[in-house]
C-alpha cells in the first residue's frame, strides 16, 4: 500500500515515452559548423529549453528538426517516425524522404518563431484554419469552432476578425501559438518567442506557454529568458559552439553547473540582468 | 473655331482608332501575365537548364526594339507557314515582348516577401502549390500591381508601333486623317489626348494600388 501511493507521488510521468529523437546531426554553412553530432532525446509530454550564447545553434537545431534547415549528417524521429531522412536498412545510408513525405512530418511538429510570421493578408481566424482546412482537410466549420476555442485559450476571443497589422507583438505571438495548435502538432517548438517584444509583452506570452506545458504538451524552447527557463523546463540543455555543453535538470544547471563553461555564461547572464 | 474643323469632323475616326487600341492592348495584356507569371515561376523554380532558358530569353526581348521585332515578325510568319490574321499576330508579339517584362514585376514582387513567410508555411505542411497559392501569391501579386499597372500603360502606348505592319488603331486612324485634311497638328493633338486619357486614368489607378501596398490594408 505505502508504495503504491509514494509512487504515485514522486513519479507523474509514468513512462518515459521518446516523444523526438535527434540523432547525431551535424550541420555546416560553408566551413562553419553549425552543428557538431548533436543529439537530444525529449520524452513526450517533457519540457526542454535550450539556452546557450547567440550563434551557439540553438535556432539551427530547431530549425533542422521540422527541416526547415537542411543538415548533413544524422537523423530525426518524431514520435518514432524519421523526419527529414530514413536510413536505408541494408545500405545504412541516409536517404532524403519524399517532399509529400516531409510535409507529412512537419503537421506533427508545430514551431512559433521569433518574429511571429503570421500570413499579413489574412484575419486571425484565417491564420488559424488556413492549415487545418487546405493541408489536413478538415471541414471549415470545425477548423473555425476549434480555433475559437484556441484563441480563447490564449485570450483573443475578440480579435478573431483583425488583421496582424493591428495587433501588438504579444497578441501576434499569441495567435502564433494558436495557428501551430490548429494542426494539432504531436510537439512544438519554440524559437526565441519573445526576444521581439517589448518587456511589457512577454509575461502573457510566456504564460499560454506555461499553459500549454501544464496540459502535457511535448516542447523544446529555446530562449534567453533564464527565469523562465527554470520555471518551465523539466530539462535544460545548454549549447555552445554548435554541441551540447550540459545537460540536466534546472537547479542543478542553474545552481550546481559542472562545466566551466556553463558557469562563465551564468555569471555574465546574472551580472548583465542584475538590478 | 475653323481651325480645329478636321479634327471635329474626324472625331468619331480618331475614337473608334482608341477602341482599337484598347482592344488590341487588351488583348495582349493577358497572355502576356499569364506568360510573365509562368517565366517568373520558371526562373525561380525551374531546373538549372529552364532558368538559363527563360534567362535568355528576357535578354534577347530586352534587348530588341519592339519596333525591330514586329517587323522582323511581320515578314517571318509568311515564311513558317502559319497563317495568322494581322491582328493575332500582333498581339501575340505583343504578349510575347511584354512577357518578359511582367516576368521580372512578378519574380521582384515574389522574391520580396520574407523568407519567413515561406518559413511559416513550411512548418504548417503546406506543399508549394498551397503555399504558393493562399500565401505567396496574394501578397506577391499586391506587391507587383504598381508596376504591373505602369507596365500596362507602356503597353498602351506600345500599341502606337503596329500602325508600321499596316494595322489600323489610333495612330494609323490619325495619319490616314491627316493625309486627307492636311491638318497634322490638330490631328495627332486629338490622337495624343486620347492617349494620355487612357494612360492617365491607368496611371492614377496604379497610383491607387500603391497608396494601398504602402499603408496595409
Amino acid at each position: 500500500m505505502n508504495d503504491v501511493s509514494s509512487t504515485a507521488i514522486e513519479a507523474p510521468r509514468v513512462q518515459y515515452r521518446p516523444m523526438l529523437e535527434v540523432s547525431c546531426i551535424s550541420k555546416r554553412f560553408g566551413t562553419l559548423e553549425v552543428l557538431r553530432n548533436v543529439s537530444l532525446s525529449v520524452g513526450a509530454g517533457e519540457v526542454v529549453v535550450v539556452i546557450g550564447p547567440s550563434g551557439s545553434g540553438k535556432t539551427t537545431l530547431l530549425r533542422c528538426i521540422n527541416l526547415l534547415e537542411d543538415y548533413e549528417e544524422g537523423i530525426v524521429t518524431v514520435d518514432g517516425a524519421p523526419s527529414g531522412y530514413r536510413r536505408d536498412p541494408k545500405s545504412g545510408r541516409r536517404l532524403r524522404m519524399s517532399e509529400r513525405e516531409i510535409a507529412a512530418s512537419r503537421e506533427t511538429i508545430g514551431i512559433v518563431f521569433q518574429n511571429y510570421n503570421l500570413f499579413p493578408h489574412m484575419t486571425v481566424l484565417q491564420n488559424i484554419v488556413a492549415a487545418p482546412v487546405r493541408v489536413k482537410g478538415v471541414a471549415r466549420r470545425t477548423a473555425e469552432a476549434r480555433a475559437r476555442d484556441l484563441l480563447a485559450m490564449v485570450g483573443l476571443s475578440d480579435k478573431a476578425t483583425e488583421y496582424p497589422v493591428r495587433l501588438s507583438g504579444g497578441q501576434q505571438q499569441r495567435v502564433a501559438i494558436a495557428r501551430a495548435l490548429a494542426m494539432d502538432p504531436k510537439m512544438m517548438l519554440f524559437d526565441e518567442v519573445t526576444s521581439a517584444l517589448d518587456p511589457e509583452l512577454v509575461g502573457e506570452v510566456l504564460a499560454a506557454m506555461q499553459q500549454l506545458a501544464r496540459d502535457g504538451m511535448t516542447m523544446i524552447v529555446v530562449t534567453h529568458e533564464m527565469s523562465f527557463a527554470r520555471d518551465i523546463a523539466d530539462r535544460i540543455v545548454f549549447m555552445d559552439g554548435g554541441g551540447v555543453v550540459e545537460e540536466g535538470k534546472p537547479e542543478q544547471v542553474f545552481f550546481r553547473p559542472s562545466t566551466d563553461r556553463v558557469r562563465l555564461f551564468l555569471k555574465r547572464y546574472n551580472d548583465r540582468y542584475r538590478i | 473655331m475653323n481651325t480645329f474643323a478636321p479634327l471635329i469632323k474626324g472625331y468619331w475616326y480618331l475614337l473608334r482608332g482608341a477602341g482599337m487600341t484598347l482592344l488590341m492592348a487588351g488583348a495582349a495584356v493577358v497572355p502576356a501575365t499569364i506568360c510573365g507569371i509562368l517565366l517568373a515561376l520558371l526562373q525561380i523554380f525551374g531546373t538549372r537548364a529552364l532558368r538559363s532558358a527563360v534567362v535568355a530569353y528576357l535578354f534577347v526581348m530586352r534587348g530588341i526594339p519592339l519596333l525591330v521585332l514586329l517587323t522582323f515578325t511581320y515578314y517571318l510568319l509568311p515564311l513558317t507557314g502559319i497563317d495568322l490574321p494581322a491582328f493575332w499576330g500582333v498581339v501575340m508579339v505583343l504578349s510575347l515582348y511584354y512577357a518578359a517584362f511582367m516576368s521580372e514585376v512578378f519574380r521582384a514582387g515574389i522574391l520580396s516577401l520574407p523568407q519567413a513567410q515561406w518559413d511559416a508555411a513550411r512548418s504548417l505542411g503546406m506543399r508549394r502549390r498551397l503555399m504558393l497559392q493562399i500565401v505567396i501569391f496574394p501578397q506577391a501579386l499586391r506587391l507587383a500591381s504598381p508596376p504591373f499597372v505602369n507596365l500596362c500603360v507602356n503597353l498602351i502606348k506600345a500599341t502606337s508601333l503596329v500602325s508600321i505592319v499596316g494595322l489600323w488603331e489610333l495612330t494609323m486612324a490619325s495619319r490616314e486623317i491627316v493625309e486627307r485634311t492636311l491638318a497634322p497638328f490638330q490631328i495627332f493633338l486629338g490622337a495624343a489626348g486620347l492617349y494620355f486619357c487612357m494612360c492617365y486614368a491607368l496611371a492614377l489607378y496604379g497610383r491607387h494600388l500603391e497608396r494601398r501596398v504602402l499603408h496595409g490594408h
